[in-house]
């Protein structure tokens, strides 16, 4: 058109479903408020990229020099054979996602976000967290029976886990092409939480379990106690699972810069505006990550199934084994509890918050639920780190 | 429809050891964490112990 070549001529259904798959995540995230911080930035992207001869979005030049508008799923080894990233988003894709540094980032901020008092004052509640981490597993094991293989069903696992930062960074560093799949799969997931949760408790336990009451009061956690802890955690965890060491040593920094109480701007800054910086950018790359080329394929739409299973196996795995501590304990848990022991923070503590007023007006389950919530991210790190131990190699 | 490719047993393996390695950090943490709070606890209650018994030594001496 007036000697401009327009993008018309090359405009594919396939186009027009992801510009509805990036319509329906912004509606969700506008209209019912789902994860509106990212489901809105992810959903643009997709929008963004999926516009044909779209180059200077996440354009991508082969070694042969052919010019591609978007990101191929296999870009990081192309680029070894002299292929280069050539829109601004794919070069903050290339190093953001390739060296890792966006998720580990959002890390500091949530970590600077996280009261671990709940934790503290109820450390049981680290069993809790422990056994959400099934999901993972199961959906491990259901990925490889549909035929992915191991580093891919690692990726898919951690869906279970619902902690979106791990599920980009394990991804990118285990099977980068399925990184657009897993991270929608689990942000949209960890939006749905209240949808997905509350069917799965109401069918693992009994009206009168559902009723227990717990006193909100927990022990009050001494300054010293706070800041000891996200130091203690970094050690233990490094010297285990070394790999998962950037993820918890961020998360942790995080914390201390909240906890340490001389710390408050930089502990502030990244609550603030450093981690909605860092959203924006992850949010967007995600989503422009999502081409239809590589996205419309029976693999990625696969994921979607797995990742819901994973988060129906996690509940399960807590609130079972609620149940089962409960066995031992002179003073009984509501087992709803368990089933925040997925990491999505703090969505998943108040669907137990919300169950529990429901099924017991005097119940106030919230600081209780937090536990077992903050335990699960600890829990998604260490398993990712574990994932890459094994199914990555040194 | 069974994967062709899948490694059973180095998948079993790793989902074995995957979830023994992240109940076994979670539960040294709690452990840990428990001591934790046991020691500040103990601490405080001494030092709370200590200052109450000083100060009805005050109030005594004042008398």
């Amino acid at each position: 058109m007036f000697g401009i070549e327009s993008g018309f001529a090359y405009l594919t259904w396939q186009h027009l479903v992801m510009w509805g798959v990036g319509g329906i995540l912004i509606y969700l995230g506008i209209a019912k408020k789902w994860e509106p911080l990212l489901l809105v930035p992810i959903g643009f992207g997709i929008i963004l990229v999926n516009i044909p001869l779209g180059y200077h979005i996440m354009g991508f030049q082969m070694p042969d020099g052919t010019m591609l508008d978007y990101l191929p799923p296999t870009w990081s080894e192309l680029m070894e054979q002299g292929g280069k990233p050539v829109g601004f988003l794919s070069r903050v894709f290339q190093y953001g996602f390739g060296w890792g540094l966006i998720p580990l980032f959002i890390f500091i901020g949530i970590g600077a976000m996280t009261d671990f008092g709940p934790l503290i004052s109820r450390p049981i509640y680290f069993l809790l967290g422990a056994a959400a981490q099934l999901g993972v597993y199961a959906a491990f094991f259901m990925a490889l029976a549909i035929g992915f293989n191991i580093p891919e069903a690692c990726s898919i696992g951690i869906i279970g886990g619902a902690d979106g930062p791990t599920t980009v960074y394990l991804t990118t560093m285990l099977s980068p092409w399925l990184l657009g799949a897993t991270a929608i799969a689990a942000y949209t997931y960890m939006a749905m939480v209240p949808l997905i949760q509350p069917p799965i408790i109401r069918a693992l336990t009994s009206e009168k379990e559902r009723k227990i009451y717990m006193s909100p009061r927990l022990r009050e956690v001494s300054k010293a106690e706070e800041i000891i802890f996200p130091i203690m955690v970094t050690v233990v965890v490094g010297l285990l699972v070394p790999e998962a060491l950037p993820i918890v040593g961020c998360f942790m920094l995080g914390n201390l810069l909240r906890v340490s109480g001389v710390t408050d701007r930089l502990g502030t800054t990244m609550a603030g505006a450093f981690v909605d910086i860092i959203t924006v950018f992850l949010g967007i790359c995600v989503g422009a990550y999502v081409a239809a080329t590589s996205f419309l394929l029976p693999k990625p739409l696969m994921v979607f199934a797995l990742g819901i299973l994973a988060f129906a196996f996690a509940t399960a795995g807590g609130v079972l084994f609620a149940k089962l501590i409960n066995l031992f304990l002179k003073s009984k848990i509501n087992p709803m509890i368990g089933a925040a022991g997925v990491s999505a923070v703090p969505m998943a503590a108040r669907v137990v918050q919300t169950m529990g007023v429901k099924a017991n007006p005097r119940n106030f389950l919230l600081m209780h639920a937090m536990g077992p919530n903050t335990a699960g991210v600890i829990g998604t790190a260490t398993a990712a780190g574990v994932f890459l131990t094994i199914a990555a190699g040194p | 429809m069974m994967s062709m490719t899948a490694n059973w047993g180095e998948a079993s393996l790793l989902a074995v050891k995957g979830f023994g390695t992240v109940f076994l950090v979670l539960v040294i943490l709690a452990a840990l964490t428990w001591l934790l709070g046991f020691i500040f606890q103990r601490v405080k209650g001494k030092r709370e112990r200590a200052n109450s018994s000083t100060g009805a030594k005050k109030i005594k001496a004042k008398r």
